[in-house]
C-alpha cells in the first residue's frame, strides 16, 4: 500500500481486512520507499496513491514499481480524476477514485482472481 | 552654320537668364546657403551672358573696356560659387581651400588688369592669351572639382537624390568642355563646326543645371519609382507584422533608402526603441530620447546630416538625414511622413492583435487555473469522505467483533474528518464569495491588540509561543470577523511553518495600520513566494495534507483584506524568517482642537 495520509492507510486497511485471503504486507508514503519494499516483499497487488510525499508522483513511479515487482498488478487509488492518464500507462493495471472505495475490494479481487463469492 | 550659330547664341539668352531666375525663385522659397549659393552661381553666368551681348564689340570707350573687363572677372566667379554651393554638403580639404580662393582671386583681379583684351579678329597680346589660359584653369579647376564629388557623393542616396546630383555634376562638365573649347578656338571667320559645338555644350548644360535643382515633379515621380514600388511591397508585407519590431524591420530600412544613408529609429509612446536600422544601440538610444521630446536636432554641423523627428499617433519615427537629403530630397521628406502613417496603422494593429493574444492567453490561464482549482477541491473533497466511508464500513461490517475501545477509536477518525470537511467547505464558500466579489465587509472601530490578541486564544493550536506586541489604543476602521480570521491564519502558519518566538506588531503609517506577525524559521523559498497568495498554494502538500491545512487560508486573508480596503502580503522577516502583513484603515482620534467648534 503506497499511501501517506495515515487515516486513508487506515481506511484502506479497513476495506481490505474483510477479506481473509488478503494480507497487506507492507506500507510506503513515496516511490523511492515504495520501491525498496516492493522488492522485498513481492506483492501480488499494489494500491497506489497518486499524491503522495516525495519528488515523484504515484502515477509517474508506477514503472518502477512495476520493475522492482514485475508480477504485481498496480491499482492507482487517487481522489483526482486520473482515468484517462491511467488507461494510457501499461504499467497501470487498473484505476479507481478513492470515494469509490466501496468498489476498492470487488477491484482487488478481480485484479487478484479472487472469487467474491468465497 | 552660321544661321545654326546665330540660333544658339539667342537661345543662350534665353537659358542662363532664365536658370538664374528659376535658381532666385528656388532661394526665395527655400532661403538656406545652399539655395543661395545656387542663385548666386546662376545670376553670375546670366549677367555674364547678358552684357557680353550687349556690349557693343567695336566700341574703343573706356567704359566698354572696363564693363568688358568687369564682366570677364565676373565669370571666374560662376565656378567659385558653384564650389561654395557644393562645400554646403561636402566638407573641403585646407589645401584645396586655399588653392580656390588664390586661383579665383587671381582671376578676377588679373581680368581686370589685362591691358586689353581682344576683340573679333583682332590677334590677342601675349598677357591676354595667358590671362585667358589661368581662366580655364579656374574653371576647370574648380567645376570639376564639384562635378566630381557630387558625382561621387550620389553614390548610395535615394534615386531622385542621386540622379540631381550627378545632373548637376554633368551639367558643370559640359560648362567647362563649352568654356575650354572656346577659350582654345583658333579665330576664324565665320562660324565653325567647332564653334557650333561650343555653343551646344553650353546650352545643354543650361537643362541639366535646371533639372539639377529643380527637377520637374513628373521627372521626380519616375525617377522614385522604384524606392515607391519597394515601400509598396514593404506595406504588404506589413500587413504579417506582429509585434511592433517587425512593423521596424520591415519600415526602416525604407526611411534610410529614402533620406540618404544616416539610419533610423521607430520610438514607441513611453520612448521605447521599437525598432532600429542603420544605427548602434548607443546610437539609437540617443536618437529616441531626442524624438521622443519631438525634438529635431539642428545643433550638429549640417554637412553631418540631423536627427529628423516624425511624429506619430503611436510614437515617433525618427531618421538621420544625410546633408543632402534637405536640399536634394524634399519630396523624400514628404514620404516619410507617409512611412510614419503607415507605421502608425500597422502598429495600432499590432496593439489590438498582441491584446487579442493576450486576453485569450489570460483566458486560457483563467481556465486552467479554475480546471486545477476544481481538480484540487475535488481531490481535497473526495479525500475525508473516501476515510470516513472506509472507517463506517468497518464498524458495519465488524461492528460484532470490534472493541469499544475501536470503535471509539473508528469514531474519533470520522470525527475529525468531518471537521477537516467542514473546514474546506467553508474555504471553498468564502473562496467563491471573494471571488464574486460578494464579500461583505462589516467595518467596525476595533482595538488591533484586542483582536489579536483575541485570535491567539481562539486558535487550534497551542499559543503560547506568540507574543502580541500591540499598544494599547491603535484603532482601526475594519471588520473584527475577517481581521480575526486573517490573523489566526497567519498566526497558524507560523506555528506550523515557522519556528517561534512568533512576534505579533502593529505600526501607523499614514492612513494605514500595518499588522504584521513574524516567525523566526526559514521563510517561504524564494521561488514560491510568487505564488503565495494563490488558492490551494501550498510549499509541499504533503506536509500541509498532515497538517490538515486546507491551502485557501492565504488566499482567503488577502480576499477579506481587500475586501476591507485594505491588502495583505509576505516580506521576508530579518534575520530570518516569514513575516506576512495586513494593512487595515487606520481611525485618527480627533485631538480637541480639530473638532468643529
Amino acid at each position: 500500500m503506497v499511501e501517506d495520509d495515515p487515516d486513508m492507510r487506515m481506511a484502506i486497511r479497513i476495506v481490505l481486512s474483510t477479506e481473509p485471503r488478503l494480507k497487506v504486507e507492507g506500507e510506503a508514503a513515496s516511490i523511492d520507499e515504495a520501491v525498496r519494499v516492493a522488492q522485498t516483499v513481492q506483492p501480488g497487488l499494489i494500491i497506489l496513491d497518486h499524491s503522495i510525499e516525495g519528488e515523484v508522483m504515484g502515477a509517474d513511479g508506477a514503472p518502477m514499481l512495476k520493475e522492482a515487482a514485475p508480477s504485481a498488478k498496480v491499482l492507482l487509488f487517487s481522489a483526482y480524476d486520473l482515468e484517462a492518464r491511467a488507461m494510457e500507462d501499461p504499467a497501470i493495471d487498473a484505476f479507481l477514485r478513492k470515494d469509490e472505495i466501496e468498489e476498492l475490494l470487488p477491484t482487488v479481487q478481480r485484479l487478484l482472481n479472487l472469487s467474491p463469492s468465497l | 552654320m552660321n544661321e545654326l550659330y546665330e540660333i544658339l547664341r539667342g537661345l543662350q539668352l534665353i537659358v542662363f537668364p532664365g536658370l538664374a531666375l528659376v535658381a532666385l525663385l528656388q532661394w526665395r522659397r527655400r532661403a538656406g546657403k545652399a539655395a543661395a549659393w545656387l542663385a548666386a552661381t546662376f545670376s553670375v553666368l546670366a549677367i555674364v551672358v547678358v552684357v557680353s551681348r550687349l556690349l557693343p564689340e567695336q566700341s574703343d570707350s573706356a567704359t566698354v573696356t572696363w564693363i568688358r573687363k568687369l564682366n570677364i572677372g565676373l565669370l571666374a566667379l560662376f565656378p567659385y560659387f558653384l564650389w561654395r554651393f557644393h562645400l554646403c554638403f561636402i566638407k573641403q580639404a585646407r589645401w584645396f581651400y586655399v588653392i580656390a580662393h588664390v586661383l579665383t582671386a587671381l582671376a578676377v583681379v588679373g581680368a581686370l588688369l589685362v591691358p586689353e583684351f581682344p576683340r573679333g579678329e583682332e590677334a590677342e597680346s601675349p598677357v591676354a592669351r595667358w590671362y585667358i589660359y589661368l581662366l580655364l584653369f579656374q574653371w576647370s579647376v574648380l567645376s570639376l572639382r564639384v562635378a566630381v564629388r557630387l558625382w561621387r557623393a550620389g553614390g548610395g542616396r535615394p534615386t531622385v537624390t542621386r540622379r540631381r546630383m550627378r545632373t548637376l555634376s554633368l551639367g558643370s562638365v559640359g560648362l567647362v568642355v563649352a568654356l575650354v573649347l572656346a577659350g582654345t578656338a583658333p579665330d576664324t571667320e565665320g562660324a565653325t563646326a567647332e564653334q557650333v559645338a561650343i555653343q551646344l555644350f553650353a546650352i545643354a548644360s543650361g537643362p541639366l543645371f535646371l533639372l539639377g535643382f529643380a527637377p520637374p515633379g513628373i521627372v521626380r515621380m519616375a525617377w522614385r519609382r522604384h524606392e515607391e514600388a519597394a515601400l509598396r511591397q514593404a506595406e504588404v508585407a506589413l500587413m504579417k507584422a506582429e509585434d511592433p519590431s517587425q512593423v521596424a524591420e520591415v519600415l526602416l530600412p525604407h526611411v534610410g533608402r529614402l533620406v540618404g544613408t544616416g539610419g533610423s529609429v521607430l520610438v514607441g509612446l513611453q520612448g521605447e526603441i521599437l525598432g532600429r536600422d542603420g544605427v548602434d544601440e548607443e546610437e539609437a538610444k540617443a536618437m529616441a530620447v531626442l524624438v521622443s521630446r519631438d525634438q529635431t536636432d539642428t545643433h550638429r554641423d549640417p554637412r553631418e546630416g540631423a536627427i529628423l523627428t516624425v511624429p506619430m499617433q503611436s510614437g515617433w519615427l525618427g531618421a538621420r538625414t544625410s546633408a543632402f537629403t534637405p536640399f536634394f530630397g524634399e519630396d523624400e521628406l514628404g514620404i516619410l511622413r507617409d512611412i510614419a502613417t503607415s507605421a502608425d496603422l500597422a502598429l495600432a494593429r499590432v496593439d489590438l492583435l498582441q491584446k487579442e493574444r493576450q486576453s485569450a492567453l489570460e483566458l486560457r490561464a483563467a481556465n486552467e487555473a479554475m480546471r486545477d482549482f476544481v481538480a484540487i477541491a475535488s481531490h481535497d473533497l473526495r479525500t475525508p469522505i473516501t476515510v470516513m466511508r472506509g472507517f463506517l464500513t468497518g464498524l458495519e461490517r465488524q461492528w460484532e467483533t470490534l472493541g469499544d475501545a475501536k470503535k471509539l477509536e473508528y469514531l474519533a477518525t470520522i470525527r475529525r474528518q468531518t471537521g477537516q470537511l467542514a473546514n474546506l467547505i467553508n474555504d471553498l464558500l468564502t473562496v467563491s464569495q471573494i471571488d464574486a466579489g460578494a464579500v461583505l465587509s462589516q467595518p467596525e472601530v476595533i482595538d488591533v491588540g484586542q483582536v489579536a490578541q483575541g485570535a491567539v486564544e481562539a486558535l487550534d493550536h497551542d499559543g503560547s509561543d506568540i507574543e502580541v506586541a500591540v499598544p494599547a489604543g491603535v484603532t482601526v476602521h475594519a471588520d473584527p470577523v475577517h481581521v480575526n480570521r486573517i490573523l489566526a491564519n497567519f498566526m497558524t502558519n507560523a506555528l506550523i511553518y515557522g519556528d517561534p518566538p512568533i512576534e505579533v506588531d502593529a505600526r501607523a503609517n499614514g492612513e494605514w495600520v500595518e499588522v504584521r506577525v513574524r516567525d523566526h524559521g526559514d521563510g517561504v523559498p524564494d521561488d514560491f513566494v510568487p505564488d503565495l497568495f494563490q488558492k490551494f498554494a501550498r510549499v509541499n502538500r504533503k506536509r500541509s495534507k498532515a497538517n490538515q491545512g486546507t491551502g485557501l487560508g492565504l488566499s482567503i486573508a488577502r480576499g477579506l483584506a481587500r475586501a476591507g480596503g485594505g491588502d495583505a502580503w509576505y516580506e521576508p522577516n530579518e534575520p530570518t524568517g516569514s513575516c506576512f502583513g495586513i494593512r487595515l484603515p487606520r481611525v485618527v482620534h480627533k485631538t480637541a482642537d480639530s473638532l468643529e467648534p
